[in-house]
């Protein structure tokens, strides 16, 4: 893991992020990349007040993740 | 709707959530669909004829992601594609969001199902400037692929003529590599399966295999498997003998491999096919909308006055529609009274059938009203965020934010509130939900409370009642928590919902919808009831001639030889044991019943319970109303949700119990704080 690496709760709205890994239950990965959200995933913070739960873009879906999940999401930065 | 052949077709229906899929399901079959259960599950089986040929039905199956079986839905819709081998599935696609949509077909293809694509809101592409070579698309899956706008009904003729057997007589065989090593894992695992004989040729060995591999536990649970316990577990050790193997290369991350593999394929297809890239958009109007919507700030009031707008639109649509109901059934009562000669049969159609009949059809437009309200939400895309602004408060008491939309339905009607449990996926919290939905005071309990705070507490009326409401949203607390830690342990779903666009609902197919709900609800509940009201009919009329539940009715006996239970209560008489029993039927019965055993109407009788009544017992006894047994509607539908009589018999009991404990805390409490006259 890389200093840029960080989880899905910490970015900011607005931030495009691709998904390194996924730390977590097999039921959870699965159910998650099932979605589209896998490793290799570019997603988009569309929404993080740091309270409520996250909400990422998928290409052109919104999916609201709750922090126990986003919590689970490796992520780093892309400009 | 053109015809697809001469013989009988099934088709069925499949999608992601939010595709639109509901809406065709209704271009396709109108008026004649009809709701009900899969045998066996407590999942909603819809099925209806395609317009104009009976012979044709469509099977609308649930909506789901994927079809990986992790849920009692998803289960249910690969066994039926699997088993009952459709003619064809139409594979509802939201054709802005072709890249996980494209999933479910895949696994749809893999599953050697007959896929016709149905590339549903089309309006929406050519809004965001997407392009889609859809003929494209349709060869390098090998599937038709056909654009539609459902909302309008548009390109569904086409998408019927392409069901046809000649044009599925040209499907290609679909093949998806995962790469040599897991390859060769697959070949392996088709051959133990084929050379034990027990499936046969048609059933999709490869998807069988698959499915092996990634650790499914459902594949074999099949009746071909039911005696064949070495040969199941031989299949099992090859089946773990390679995952052994996979793993030494793959790592912890198997498991998603195979998804991965999927998606990368996918994504190769959409390469091709799309030409604007189908990019990480900038803020569209939704999000636009969801700035405000979803703010830290702003949401939950916001949610509190759509809460409040809902209950309004319900009642008033409902509350004249329910007048004339009772209207005409007190006519037909009474036509039939005077048309009956004999006393006894007259009482037995007229107070007996008639009152049931009619305390079933009284719940019907609330029912249909909720129904539209919450279909109006759930398809505007509101519900959604509604789940995501009541996460966090749900959570602190073991629930996810969906649970907050039955609860709250609650306060209008207990019924409606358990059906609306059925948008929760894991068991555990929508049976929680349900166990604690009797404890939302309803709108029936409002004529009690009105009746004891009239006599007692005309000062204090705001206040009174907030107690109570608010006694009951703490106990709902306290039972979700011990539900919580003893019934059903475990913490509630992480939330994961998707958020989708805002859009316009569209009316017919709502109006359809609920219709249909509303009725396959009753017919599912309406017997449990009539029996219920013809049992209560009994016990106020025998012994034949004796005064309607007078203290010689075998009800009047009940009534006394019960009433000293409710002694410390502050109630122990005759009268309010009675009315708490009639008061299981409906609540609404509580009241009338007082009146007729005190031989009042409802305007004496607020005097009568003044003089004859103390405050504390008052309160005590609307403590009572408010936790004790819910009415036969809400059992009938937690015995209909719950799938069995034991948890409507559970919700019975512990109401009860917790009734009783309360009003006793209640009246033994304030008589030591001398409240007592």
């Amino acid at each position: 893991m890389t200093e840029k690496n960080s989880v899905l709760n910490y970015i900011k709205s607005g931030s495009k992020v691709i998904i390194n890994n996924i730390c977590g239950g097999e039921g959870l990965k699965i159910k998650l990349s099932e979605m589209g959200i896998t490793r290799g995933a570019k997603i988009k913070v569309v929404h993080n007040d740091g309270w409520g739960p996250v909400i990422i873009g998928l290409a052109n879906s919104r999916l609201a993740l709750g922090r126990q999940i986003t919590h689970k999401i490796v992520v780093e930065n892309i400009v | 709707m053109p015809i697809i052949s001469n013989e009988c077709q099934t088709i069925g229906l499949i999608g992601n959530p939010n595709t639109g899929k509901t809406t065709l399901f209704n271009c396709l079959t109108g008026a004649s669909q009809k709701v009900g259960n899969w045998p066996g599950v407590t999942v909603e089986k819809k099925e209806g004829s395609l317009i104009g040929h009976n012979n044709h039905t469509i099977v609308d199956l649930p909506g789901a992601y994927s079809i990986g079986a992790h849920s009692e839905d998803e289960l249910v819709a690969r066994n039926y594609i699997i088993f009952e081998k459709p003619s064809a599935v139409i594979n509802v696609i939201d054709a802005t969001n072709l890249k996980r949509n494209l999933y479910l077909t895949i696994q749809l293809l893999e599953m050697e199902a007959n896929v016709i694509l149905a590339l549903n809101m089309m309006d929406e592409v050519k809004i965001k400037n997407i392009e889609i070579d859809i003929p494209k698309l349709s060869t390098l899956l090998g599937i038709p692929a056909v654009p539609i706008i459902a909302k309008n009904n548009q390109g569904i003729n086409d998408l019927v003529k392409y069901c046809t057997p000649n044009s599925l007589k040209t499907v290609k065989s679909f093949r998806l590599e995962y790469g040599p090593d897991i390859e060769a894992k697959l070949s392996k695992l088709e051959n133990a399966l084929q050379a034990r004989g027990i499936l046969s040729t048609r059933y999709p060995l490869r998807f069988y295999a698959l499915r092996l591999l990634e650790k499914d536990r459902n594949i074999l649970e099949i009746d071909e498997f039911t005696n064949q316990e070495t040969a199941k577990k031989e299949i099992l050790a090859i089946r773990d003998e390679c995952l052994c193997n996979l793993e030494k290369t793959y790592g912890e991350n198997l498991d998603t491999t195979f998804i991965e593999k999927r998606y990368a394929f996918i994504e190769s297809i959409i390469g091709q096919v799309i030409s604007n890239e189908e990019g990480e958009s900038a803020n569209t109007f939704s999000d636009k909308i969801d700035k405000i919507i979803l703010n830290k700030y702003l949401g939950l009031p916001i949610f509190f006055l759509v809460m409040l707008l809902v209950f309004k639109f319900t009642f008033t649509v409902s509350a004249p529609l329910t007048g004339y109901l009772e209207t005409f059934f007190e006519l037909w009562g009474g036509w039939l009274s005077a048309v009956i000669t004999n006393e006894f049969l007259a009482s037995f159609f007229v107070e007996g059938i008639i009152g049931g009949l009619g305390a079933i059809i009284v719940f019907l437009p609330v029912i249909l009203s909720i129904f539209l309200a919450m279909s109006l939400l759930e398809s505007t895309g509101y519900m959604a965020r509604g789940a995501y602004i009541t996460d966090r408060f749900m959570r602190a008491i073991g629930l996810e934010g969906k649970a907050f939309i039955p609860l709250v339905i609650g306060f209008g009607c207990n019924v409606p509130a358990v059906l609306a449990t059925r948008t929760l996926e894991c068991r555990r919290d929508r049976m929680i939900t349900i166990l604690i939905s009797p404890l939302m005071s309803c709108g029936a309990r409002l004529p009690i409370y009105a009746l004891f705070v009239s006599a007692f507490f005309q000062q204090y009326q705001e206040l009174i009642l907030f107690s109570l409401y608010f006694l009951g949203i703490i106990l709902a607390i306290i039972m979700a928590k011990i539900f919580g830690l003893f019934l059903f342990p475990g913490k509630p779903t992480p939330l994961l919902v998707e958020l989708p666009p805002y859009r316009l609902p569209t009316l017919k197919t709502t109006l359809i919808q609920i219709w249909k709900k509303g009725s396959g609800f009753l017919k599912k509940v309406g017997t449990t009831i009539l029996v219920f009201v013809i049992l209560i009919w009994i016990l106020s009329n025998l012994p034949w001639g004796v005064e309607y539940a007078g203290p010689e009715s075998l009800m009047g006996y009940i009534g006394t030889m019960i009433a000293p239970l409710f002694a410390p209560l502050g109630f122990g008489t005759r009268e309010a044991a009675s009315a708490l029993l009639f008061g299981i039927v409906a609540k609404e019965m509580v009241v009338s019943t007082l009146a007729l055993l005190y031989g009042t109407g409802q305007e004496g009788l607020i005097t009568v319970i003044s003089q004859l009544w103390t405050p504390l017992s008052a309160y005590s006894f609307m403590v009572m109303t408010l936790v004790y047994i819910p009415c036969t509607g809400m059992i009938a539908a937690i015995k209909a949700e719950t799938g069995s009589w034991k948890w409507a018999l559970f919700v019975v009991l512990y109401t009860i119990v917790l009734g009783w404990v309360m009003s006793f805390l209640v009246y033994q409490g304030g008589l030591l704080l001398g409240l007592g006259t």
